[in-house]
C-alpha cells in the first residue's frame, strides 16, 4: 500500500461534484431500478448507491486506511467499482437528486489504480492501447490490410466507394472500435458502406488515433485516459477536420 | 430553571441562531459548491445550461420522472413527507403568529384541521419510510446509523408538535421538546444530508445539463 499516494488521488479527486454528491446521496436506493446488474441479480451489494461505500469510508478516513486491512479492504473496493458496474449511468435517471454514481465509481477505480491494482484485463487492454494505438494490439499493418479488404468488397458492390487514408483538409475524421477491425469487419464495411452513400467527405486517420474507445477512461486511469485522448485529438488537428466521429 | 425558561431561550435566541445558521450555512453550501468548482472541478460549470437546469429540476419538482413511474408508492410517500414538512413549517397559524409577534410580519395560513391532516399524512409517509429501510433488503444494506439520526431530526419537530397541539403527554414539556428539535432540525441542514434542500437544485441543475447535452433528456 502507497498511503500517501492513495491520499492524493483522493485529494485530487475531491472536487465540487464529489463532494456535493457524497454528501447528498440520501441512501433511498431507487437507483436499484436503472441498475442492470441488481435488475438480474437483486442483491444488496448490486444497489448502485453500495458502490459509493468504499469511497464514503475513504473520505472518513481521509486516505488513512490501516496498513493491516488496507490490502484486503482495496481489494474490496476493486470488487465494487470495477466488478459490479459498467458505468452506463442508468442509476441516474432514477437518483431523486440526479446524482452520477458513474463519475463517483470512476473517481473510485482511479484510487485503485494509485495503487497499482488496475484489473489484469482491463490493465493488459490498456498496455496493449498505450503501445499499439488500439486495445487490441493490433499492428498498424494489419489495420491497413483490414481496411483495404474492405473497401475492395465494398468496391464490388459500389464501384466508386473510397475509404481516404490521411486525407487532409476532409469535414470527418473516422476512428473506430478496434473489436470492428479485428474481429467484425463485417461492420468496417457498413460503415464504409454508409459514409459512400451518405456522400461523407470523411478520412480514416493511419496515425494512432484511430481508436477512439478510451479504456483508460474507463479504467479509471486519468494520465493513461489524457494520452489516449490526445492522440485521437492530435490526429483530428493535424488533419483539420472539423468533426471527429467517435467509435460506440 | 423551568421548562419555560427553556422555552423562552428556544423560542427565542435560540432560534434566531438556528435560523441564521440554517440560511446562511444552506447559502454557504451552494457557494461552495461554485467555489471548489471553479477552483478543481470547471467542467462542473462549463457545461451549465440553465435550460436544461431548469427542465431537470421541474421535472423532479413535479413528479414527471422516470421514478415516478417506476415507483409510483415511493415517489407519493416522498412527495407526501416533504410538503406536508414544508407547509406545516411555514404556514400553520401558531408558527406565523410567532413570526407576527417577534418581527411584524405575517402571511397566509393554513387551516388548523388541514394542518392536523397534513401532520397525520407526514407521520404515515415517515412510517413507510421506515418500513422500507426496514423491510426491504437493498435499502437496509445500505442504510447508516446517520440516516437514522437524520429521519428521527426531521420526524421528531413534527411529532411532538402533534403531541404538543393535542394536548397529548404534558404540554410544556411537548412544547419545549418541539421548539428545541426544530431548532435540531433548521441546525442540522447546513451539516448533514438534509443539506438536499439547496443541493437539490444545484445537483439537478448539473445532471440536467449533462443529460441534456447527451441529448437524452435533461431530467
Amino acid at each position: 500500500m502507497d498511503i500517501a499516494k492513495l491520499k492524493q488521488t483522493l485529494a485530487g479527486k475531491s472536487g465540487a461534484r464529489l463532494k456535493l454528491w457524497m454528501e447528498i446521496c440520501a441512501r433511498c436506493g431507487l437507483c436499484a431500478e436503472g441498475c442492470h446488474f441488481f435488475q438480474s441479480d437483486p442483491r444488496p451489494e448490486h444497489v448502485p448507491a453500495y458502490r459509493l461505500k468504499p469511497l464514503a469510508e475513504l473520505l472518513r478516513m481521509n486516505g488513512e486506511v490501516d496498513e493491516a486491512v488496507g490490502e484486503a479492504f482495496m481489494q474490496s473496493l476493486v470488487d465494487t467499482v470495477y466488478g459490479t458496474c459498467t458505468m452506463c449511468q442508468r442509476c441516474s435517471m432514477f437518483c431523486p437528486h440526479g446524482i452520477s454514481i458513474a463519475f463517483l465509481v470512476r473517481a473510485t477505480r482511479a484510487l485503485a489504480v494509485s495503487q497499482g491494482m488496475t484489473p489484469q484485463g482491463l490493465a493488459s487492454g490498456l498496455a496493449n492501447a498505450l503501445e499499439f494505438g488500439n486495445n487490441l494490439g493490433i499492428s498498424e499493418e494489419d489495420y491497413r490490410e483490414t481496411v483495404e479488404w474492405q473497401l475492395e468488397e465494398l468496391q464490388a458492390e459500389m464501384p466508386d466507394a473510397i475509404a481516404p487514408m490521411d486525407k487532409k483538409g476532409a469535414e470527418v475524421l473516422v476512428t473506430f472500435h478496434p473489436r470492428d477491425i479485428k474481429f467484425y469487419p463485417q461492420n468496417l464495411y457498413n460503415y464504409l458502406k454508409l459514409y459512400n452513400a451518405a456522400g461523407l467527405d470523411f478520412t480514416l486517420t493511419s496515425s494512432k488515433g484511430w481508436d477512439s474507445t478510451n479504456i483508460g477512461l474507463f479504467a479509471g486511469d486519468d494520465p493513461a485516459a489524457t494520452e489516449l485522448c490526445g492522440r485521437v485529438v492530435a490526429a483530428g488537428e493535424n488533419l483539420g477536420v472539423r468533426t471527429v466521429l467517435s467509435a460506440e | 430553571m423551568t421548562l419555560l425558561h427553556v422555552y423562552d431561550f428556544a423560542a427565542g435566541p435560540l432560534f434566531a441562531f438556528s435560523f441564521s445558521v440554517f440560511a446562511l450555512g444552506s447559502a454557504w453550501r451552494v457557494l461552495r459548491f461554485i467555489l471548489l468548482a471553479k477552483a478543481a472541478d470547471p467542467a462542473a460549470l462549463r457545461g451549465f445550461r440553465p435550460a436544461w437546469a431548469l427542465k431537470s429540476v421541474l421535472h423532479w419538482l413535479i413528479p414527471a420522472n422516470i421514478t415516478a413511474r417506476a415507483n409510483p408508492l415511493m415517489t407519493f410517500a416522498g412527495f407526501a413527507f416533504h410538503i406536508a414538512l414544508i407547509a406545516v413549517a411555514l404556514t400553520f397559524s401558531a408558527h406565523v403568529v410567532l413570526w407576527d409577534l417577534a418581527w411584524n410580519v405575517s402571511w397566509w395560513t393554513l387551516p388548523d384541521q388541514a394542518a392536523d391532516w397534513l401532520t397525520y399524512l407526514f407521520l404515515a409517509a415517515a412510517a413507510f419510510l421506515i418500513w422500507r429501510r426496514l423491510a426491504l433488503p437493498h435499502v437496509r444494506a445500505l442504510t447508516t446509523p446517520s440516516d437514522w439520526l437524520v429521519l428521527s431530526i426531521t420526524v421528531a419537530p413534527m411529532l411532538t408538535g402533534l403531541m404538543a397541539y393535542r394536548q397529548w403527554g404534558d404540554y410544556d414539556l411537548m412544547i419545549t421538546l418541539h421548539v428545541l428539535s426544530g431548532n435540531l432540525m433548521l441546525l442540522a441542514v447546513p451539516f448533514t444530508k438534509l443539506s438536499h434542500a439547496v443541493l437539490f437544485f444545484v445537483s439537478r441543475a448539473v445532471t440536467g445539463s449533462d443529460f441534456g447535452k447527451r441529448s437524452v433528456g435533461a431530467w
